[in-house]
């Protein structure tokens, strides 16, 4: 008798997974060896016990759990995103009162950049403008003094917030070459700022600008406005000029320019555009996209959450049409998310960029004759000295303003913590409403299901 | 996460009744096939809800399909061999050795011994004794029919080394069954360590 099978072989005989000759000679064994026969008889029944061991019952609280674990993760997908949207805004809005209030006051009271004025300041000794006394047409070099006075208030409204805060009007008086330190003194005064910048990148806010300028020296202001773009960090969008200059017996040169400005430098463009020629018309406006940017940030964050779900599934899907299935579905999903990051960096773009539409215009240079001021007919030097009246009492009336604006951080924070109570109250009775909704459905079913 | 994120809430609420009728109809089933893998009913329920929840997440790649039955089987199977792996990595004893040791039968045979004690409760307690890695594989073969390939695939081993892990399970439940038969502790037994199953035989 030939050595007996072992276990092994026994059960690879049993699944017919021995080798031919193995088969064959297990199979002549086993013709020849009850005890070997006995054995495997006995290892057929375990596999058949094996396979015959009834399915139990499952405990009945199971198909609680289910239910409530697929609740949970239904209310995850429908809720997280509006849940934390809702959060989230409410909070944005908050800090955007708080910002906002911020970021004009740093803005305004930042005031002027003193370079500039004191450059248009200096104007006067060299030349003076004559002009059709309009009252809508104010000259520039008196719109210069004035900002002057505003940006002393202002110097003062700041200091009692943060001492730390230069002092606009101790920038350097004496300046020149007007537009080329124009630049620096600009620098000089960003430093402080940062702070409000910062927290003016919370906000995601859409600064755009129309205006119109009338100039004598339409060539020089034009090209100024250029230098000052890029002194400003911003760049040119779109540049024409048409027309046939008054010097040339033409009817006025006709500039449009769209110019993109850093947020953060926007002011100043539109200040040193109000101090280029006269300022017929000026129209801004801010649009605030905080809240669609956050939304569309938290889309995207789905989308990415949704696609890293179908790529997990993706590991663990073992048939074709799973695996296709899947890719349909992330195509779709990463279609979308390339939309929505296309969509963030647009609007991103479009507000790092402010949008300032500026049209120049010609004016006929006949009445433009410089003189100093001494030489002034009598009349004339009234007549400024009404303009400068007027304009304290507008600069008056700045003053109150940047004090209210002034108390309205308080105000802001008071509207911060409101909204952050409203929102956990919310919270929590959203909460307090749903987690009883998971049981109810199981209740009725669930005896059925033991069934 | 969500699929139905671009459907209504109709759609979502059709979903969920058809998905609740799915989980009633397919729960026992897949609970079962963890159990047998898990050995214990608290984990067989962590692992049958596991089960649901990705069912739940990939709703819409299957809803409907007939081959439900299947996927949530594999799904299943999956799932626990996940945990059974986690597990094991995180016992101090190293079922790896244990498993991997393997040990010959001390005769050739284990003896005689009446095939009627190989009964539902003597193999189910036999089952326990099994090292997991013996035990899955002959849980997946002889209970839930695994094929020789569908096994490799799920233990991510080669087909020798299923056909050899699985002959060695079989082998190591039949002398458990005889010992417990003589009432000797299986565990006396078995912990003798032996060379290397992992040889296709
Ligand atoms: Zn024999």
């Amino acid at each position: 008798m030939s050595n007996h099978l072992d276990d092994a072989a026994l059960s690879g005989y049993l699944d017919g997974a021995l080798s031919h000759d193995a088969m064959q000679s297990a199979k002549a064994h086993l013709a020849e060896c009850p005890a070997c026969r006995e054995r495997m008889e006995a290892m057929r029944q375990m596999i058949r016990v094996l396979r015959e061991i009834p399915p139990v019952e499952p405990p009945a609280e199971l198909n609680l759990r289910i239910r409530q674990a697929i609740a949970a993760e239904q209310r995850l997908e429908n809720n997280h995103e509006r849940r934390v949207g809702r959060v989230l805004r409410g909070f944005m809005a908050a800090a955007a009162a708080v910002v906002i209030v911020t970021g004009a006051l740093t803005l305004s009271l930042g005031g002027g950049p003193a370079g500039i004025e004191n450059a248009t300041d200096a104007a006067p000794d060299t030349w003076e403008l004559h002009y059709d006394a309009s009252w809508d047409s104010t000259p520039s070099a008196e719109m210069a003094e004035t900002e002057s006075a505003t940006s002393d208030e202002a110097g003062e409204g700041w200091a009692a917030m943060d001492d730390t805060m230069p002092m606009p009007e101790e920038a350097p008086m004496e300046l020149d070459g007007a537009l080329a330190n124009a630049g620096e003194s600009f620098e000089d005064e960003s430093q402080p700022r940062s702070g409000g910048q910062e927290s003016l990148d919370l906000q995601k806010i859409i600064y755009t600008a129309h205006c119109t300028q009338t100039t004598y020296q339409f060539a020089e202001d034009k090209s100024s406005i250029l230098t000052k773009v890029s002194a400003l960090g911003g760049f040119v969008q779109y540049n024409t000029t048409s027309g046939v200059s008054y010097a040339e017996g033409g009817s006025g040169l006709h500039g449009e320019m769209v110019l993109r400005i850093p947020q953060q430098n926007y002011t100043e463009m539109m200040r040193y555009l109000s101090q280029i020629g006269f300022q017929q018309y000026v129209e801004e406006s801010a649009e605030n996209i905080s809240q669609v940017y956050s939304d569309e940030n938290i889309r995207l964050q789905n989308l990415q959450a949704q696609r890293d779900a179908l790529l997990e599934l993706m590991e663990k899907a073992e048939a074709l049409e799973d695996v296709l299935l899947l890719q349909t579905q992330l195509n779709e999903i990463s279609t979308q998310i390339e939309q929505s990051q296309s969509d963030l960096r647009n609007m991103d773009q479009q507000v790092s960029y402010a949008t300032i539409n500026v049209t120049l215009e010609e004016r006929q240079t006949t009445d433009i004759i410089p003189v100093s001021k001494e030489d002034l007919p009598l009349g004339q030097r009234m007549q400024e000295a009404l303009y400068r009246n007027l304009a304290q009492l507008r600069d008056g009336a700045s003053a109150f303003l940047v004090g209210l604006v002034g108390a309205a951080p308080f105000l802001g924070i008071l509207a911060l913590i409101a909204v952050i109570s409203l929102g956990i109250i919310l919270l929590v009775r959203k909460h307090n409403k749903k987690s009883p909704a998971g049981p109810p459905p199981q209740e009725e079913s669930g005896p059925s299901s033991q069934a | 996460m969500s699929f139905a994120r671009f459907k209504g809430p109709t759609a979502q609420v059709g979903l969920l009744a058809d998905f609740d009728r799915l989980v009633e109809e397919h729960q026992k089933r897949v609970y079962n096939v963890c159990l047998r893998m898990m050995r214990n009913p608290q984990d067989a329920m962590d692992m049958t809800q596991e089960t649901f929840l990705k069912a739940w997440r990939a709703k819409d790649s299957f809803m409907g399909q007939s081959s439900v039955s299947t996927w949530l089987h594999r799904v299943a199977v999956n799932a626990c061999l996940d945990e059974l792996r986690r597990q094991k990595k995180r016992t101090a004893v190293s079922m790896q050795e244990l498993s991997e040791s393997g040990w010959e039968p001390a005769d050739e045979h284990t003896g005689d011994f009446a095939s009627r004690i190989i009964d539902q409760t003597a193999v189910n307690a036999a089952l326990d004794l099994l090292p997991s890695d013996h035990r899955t594989v002959l849980i997946l073969r002889d209970m839930e029919g695994y094929s020789y390939e569908e096994l490799a695939a799920a233990m991510h081993c080669p087909v020798g080394t299923v056909r050899s892990r699985l002959n060695r399970a079989r082998a190591n439940m039949m002398k458990i069954l005889a010992a417990m038969e003589q009432n000797v502790p299986a565990d006396v037994k078995i912990s003798k360590g032996g060379r290397s199953d992992e040889q296709p035989s």
